[in-house]
């Protein structure tokens, strides 16, 4: 006699592999229940990232047009438009002014153009240094 | 008798021979003697000249100027050559080349001088004189060297040889001191004559804006205004005559004129010309009240 042989039978439970373990009414529902509420939160997560993304998106084309805008040619709005003074009439007397300040201006004190010719003073074919 | 007959005929055509040399320069001489007479004649009081013709001659003058510095400096280049040469091979034919380049080199120097003394006497005619017995001195002066250098560049020209050319540099030396000396002296006293000349005319200026104010009465503000500019231009009246003071005590300091002096000098004349261009500044704004 081996103990194998005193083994109880193995006791055969209500279903079998055949059945699905769906068909379990009260597993059934509590699994679909499971099923729909991830299905929803990936739903809203999926929502949540591709709202965030296009919100980014817009975002990133707003800036790119802000920045862009700097590279136009700007907009010329309104410049001040300067109204030409009218000329100055001048007096005889303050036309002589004028002539005589310029002329005064005009007096080339180092007076280059009548300064020395730069010539050689002291050449000779002989070697005699003066 | 024949004997006699040729020994005459040689004997004439060696007279002959010495003689139309001696014509020559004899001709020469009376050419550069009539060259000295119109130098001579030369006036030493101002020609009566526009201003258009004195710009004209002014113009002239610079060109012509500009011309014979440039041959002067070929010729100076070409003198420096030949005698590089002349030391190096020391022959005859290369002393003879050197000789005609130093000959054309003085004569080149000289004729540049002639210019720069006709350009400094067109100015001491026409610009205003500061002192018109100093004015005319230098004037007679310059005209003088005219005539020195003149006769100086004959006796260039003539000279055929090295010995010669050596008496013809021994004999420019006084002639280049005087020139030197002259241009700065002369220099001054066109200076001295337009900045004297411009203070003149800013008193006679500061007169007629006054006389014009008088004739045209303002209110009592405009009047304060103008009063304040007269005190302003009688302190730049002021401020000029500090600087004429100032600059001819350093002209009275000036025992030789050279181109030290003449610079130490001209730097004391940039005051009266910066203080003259603010009084006229003054006047323009005076004139307006």
């Amino acid at each position: 006699m081996t103990i194998f042989k005193q083994e109880p039978p193995v006791q055969q439970t209500h279903f079998t592999y055949a059945e699905p373990i769906l068909e379990d009414p009260t597993y059934s529902a509590q699994q679909q229940q499971e099923i729909s509420d991830k299905r929803r939160l990936v739903r809203s997560r999926l929502l949540n990232v591709g709202g965030t993304f296009l919100l980014l998106l817009g975002l990133l084309i707003i800036i790119s047009s802000l920045s862009n805008r700097d590279v136009d040619d700007p907009e010329v709005v309104g410049l001040p438009t300067a109204t030409p003074l009218p000329p100055r009439v001048f007096t005889p007397l303050q036309e002589r002014i004028i002539g005589a300040r310029e002329r005064t201006e005009a007096i080339d004190i180092r007076s280059s153009e009548l300064s020395l010719p730069q010539v050689d003073y002291g050449f000779e074919l002989d070697e005699v240094k003066r | 008798m024949k004997k006699i007959c040729l020994s005459c005929l040689s004997l004439l055509f060696l007279a002959f021979l010495i003689v139309i040399p001696t014509t020559v320069s004899a001709q020469e001489i009376l050419v550069n003697s009539e060259n000295v007479e119109v130098l001579v004649q030369e006036p030493s009081v101002a020609p009566k000249l526009s201003d258009e013709e004195i710009e004209n001659e002014r113009v002239r003058l610079r060109g012509v100027y500009k011309e014979q510095i440039l041959q002067y400096q070929t010729a100076y280049r070409q003198f420096s050559l030949t005698k590089a040469d002349f030391k190096k091979l020391d022959t005859l034919a290369s002393l003879e080349k050197a000789i005609i380049a130093t000959r054309d080199a003085y004569r080149t120097r000289n004729e540049l001088l002639l210019t720069y003394i006709d350009q400094l006497l067109l100015e001491l005619y026409h610009t205003p004189s500061y002192d018109q017995s100093i004015t005319s001195e230098y004037i007679n002066r310059f005209l003088q060297l005219k005539i020195e250098i003149g006769r100086y560049n004959q006796l260039v020209i003539n000279s055929q040889d090295r010995q010669a050319l050596r008496e013809r540099a021994d004999g420019f030396i006084p002639i280049a001191k005087e020139i030197q000396e002259l241009s700065h002296k002369a220099r001054i006293q066109l200076l001295l004559g337009k900045l004297r000349s411009s203070s003149g005319l800013a008193q006679q200026i500061t007169q007629e804006v006054k006389d014009a104010h008088a004739s045209n009465p303002v209110s009592a503000t405009k009047q304060a205004e103008r009063q304040r500019a007269y005190q302003e231009l009688t302190a730049a009246d002021a401020a000029v005559e500090e600087a004429w003071t100032n600059s001819l005590t350093e002209l009275g300091k000036i025992k030789v004129y050279s181109a030290d002096t003449y610079a130490t000098f001209i730097a004391t004349l940039n005051p009266i010309q910066s203080r003259l261009l603010r009084w006229y500044s003054l006047l323009d704004q005076a004139s307006q009240l």
